[in-house]
């Protein structure tokens, strides 16, 4: 058992997952705040820069991303990219099921307990994993930013800690911020598509109906019309929106309505585990 | 029949009132967009470039932004960056939330024409157009 879960801890391609993740905020900092742009593709000759001189232009807007707001801007990242790796998590809960579970079974263990506790292990680690990149990313910024205030108030947490919580806290506030989009995000939707691995035959099919129901939501979502009132409620890629909205006022349910959106793929999960455990294996003579 | 009369001629005075009370503002506007702001409307999850506008502020100007306040939802943050007319950028990123004015420092050159370009900052967030204003700090 032990060795069991120092496996599903310490697995080397986990880590590089993880890995991926934390080197990924980093890029997508560099291309979304336009850094890049700036160190490596900057006319420095250009007409209009002559009064001041382009190299002095080119120093002044570097100096101006960096920015602990812009650092920690990174939904884009978390909507596109993310996902799929917290999906790609279900291969090793796929592989464990095609396994571990029948000589589980075979000890006469609870096929109720043995399904729980390894998606719950499965999608905790993951969590952990993320989180604490995540935490390790907004340290560095935190270390290494020029400026560590936010431009405009984040009340989101207002109702939670008091008015201006994120003006005399940011940094809690970002720690907390990530533990509902970074932690419960990764927690709820490896939950998901480990849930899907239990009733598929192939392991990329996992992945495949996880991504089809969050980019397929949130583009659909997107596009208005019909959907419109219910976008904020249910559209994925609200579970990033901690840091967009500006309530006026703000209520103590503004604070975690980004979560409503994680109730579907819980509600879904629920629902195929319930259906995997009611199951019987139907043998034709 | 003298009271026709009387109402037809108030009619007509109201009418050419109005008719000349909007071509006056439509001049005022006119000239105010060309004397130094311009206006920006941005739908969905694009991108927008505004008009340009020459700089006579000066070397290295301020310019401000507004977004108008949303009336059925929430205010949401938007950011606008200045582009020179090759859309590079002329200034730091400004974040601006709906209903209020922000500033933000540049690096544009006199007599040069510059636009900002202006999205949501949340890019997933609620279908939604914003609105809003831009101009030079004199």
């Amino acid at each position: 058992m032990a060795k069991l879960m120092r496996e599903r801890l310490f697995n080397n391609k986990k880590l590089l997952l993880a890995g991926i993740f934390f080197i990924g905020l980093f890029i997508a900092y560099l291309f979304s705040s336009g850094l890049y742009e700036l160190l490596f593709n900057f006319d420095v000759n250009a007409p209009d820069l002559q009064h001041t001189g382009g190299e002095q232009v080119r120093q002044d807007l570097i100096q101006g991303r960096l920015k602990i707001f812009h650092y920690m801007d990174n939904s884009g990242y978390m909507n596109t990219v993310v996902p799929i790796l917290i999906f790609a998590f279900s291969i090793f809960f796929f592989q464990e099921k095609n396994s571990v579970f029948l000589q589980k079974y075979v000890r006469g263990q609870s096929e109720k307990k043995v399904i729980i506790s390894s998606l719950c292990s499965h999608s905790g680690i993951v969590a952990v994993y993320f989180y604490i990149a995540y935490l390790l990313y907004l340290s560095i910024g935190w270390l290494t930013m020029k400026d560590l205030t936010s431009p405009i108030p984040l009340n989101s947490f207002d109702p939670l800690f008091g008015s201006g919580f994120s003006e005399r806290h940011l940094f809690l506030y970002y720690v907390i911020a990530g533990f509902f989009k970074v932690f419960l995000m990764a927690f709820v939707y490896c939950f998901f598509s480990c849930a899907i691995a239990l009733v598929v035959r192939k392991a990329y099919l996992a992945i495949l109906f996880a991504s089809i129901y969050y980019f397929g939501l949130t583009l659909t979502l997107s596009l208005g019309g019909i959907f419109r009132p219910l976008m904020s409620y249910i559209q994925p890629a609200m579970i990033q929106g901690f840091d967009c909205y500006v309530y006026d006022p703000v209520l103590l349910i503004d604070s975690f309505r980004p979560l409503i959106t994680l109730l579907i793929p819980t509600a879904i999960s629920i629902i195929l585990v319930v259906f995997t455990l009611k199951r019987r294996e139907k043998i034709a003579f | 029949m003298k009271k026709k009369k009387a109402a037809k001629k108030i009619g007509i005075i109201v009418v050419m009132v109005c008719l000349f009370t909007a071509m006056l503002s439509t001049a005022l506007i006119a000239g105010a967009v060309e004397g130094g702001y311009a206006s920006f409307r941005v739908s969905g999850r694009d991108s927008k470039d505004t008009g340009a506008i020459v700089n006579n502020a000066g070397n290295n100007p301020y310019y401000w932004v507004w977004a108008k306040p949303p009336t059925f939802r929430d205010k949401i943050v938007h950011q606008s960056i200045m582009h020179n007319s090759n859309h590079i950028d002329r200034s730091d990123v400004l974040m601006t939330y709906e209903g209020t004015t922000h500033q933000a420092k540049t690096s544009a050159e006199l007599y040069y024409y510059y636009h900002i370009n202006v999205k949501r900052q949340y890019e997933y967030d609620d279908y939604a157009t914003v609105s809003g204003t831009w101009g030079w700090i004199y």
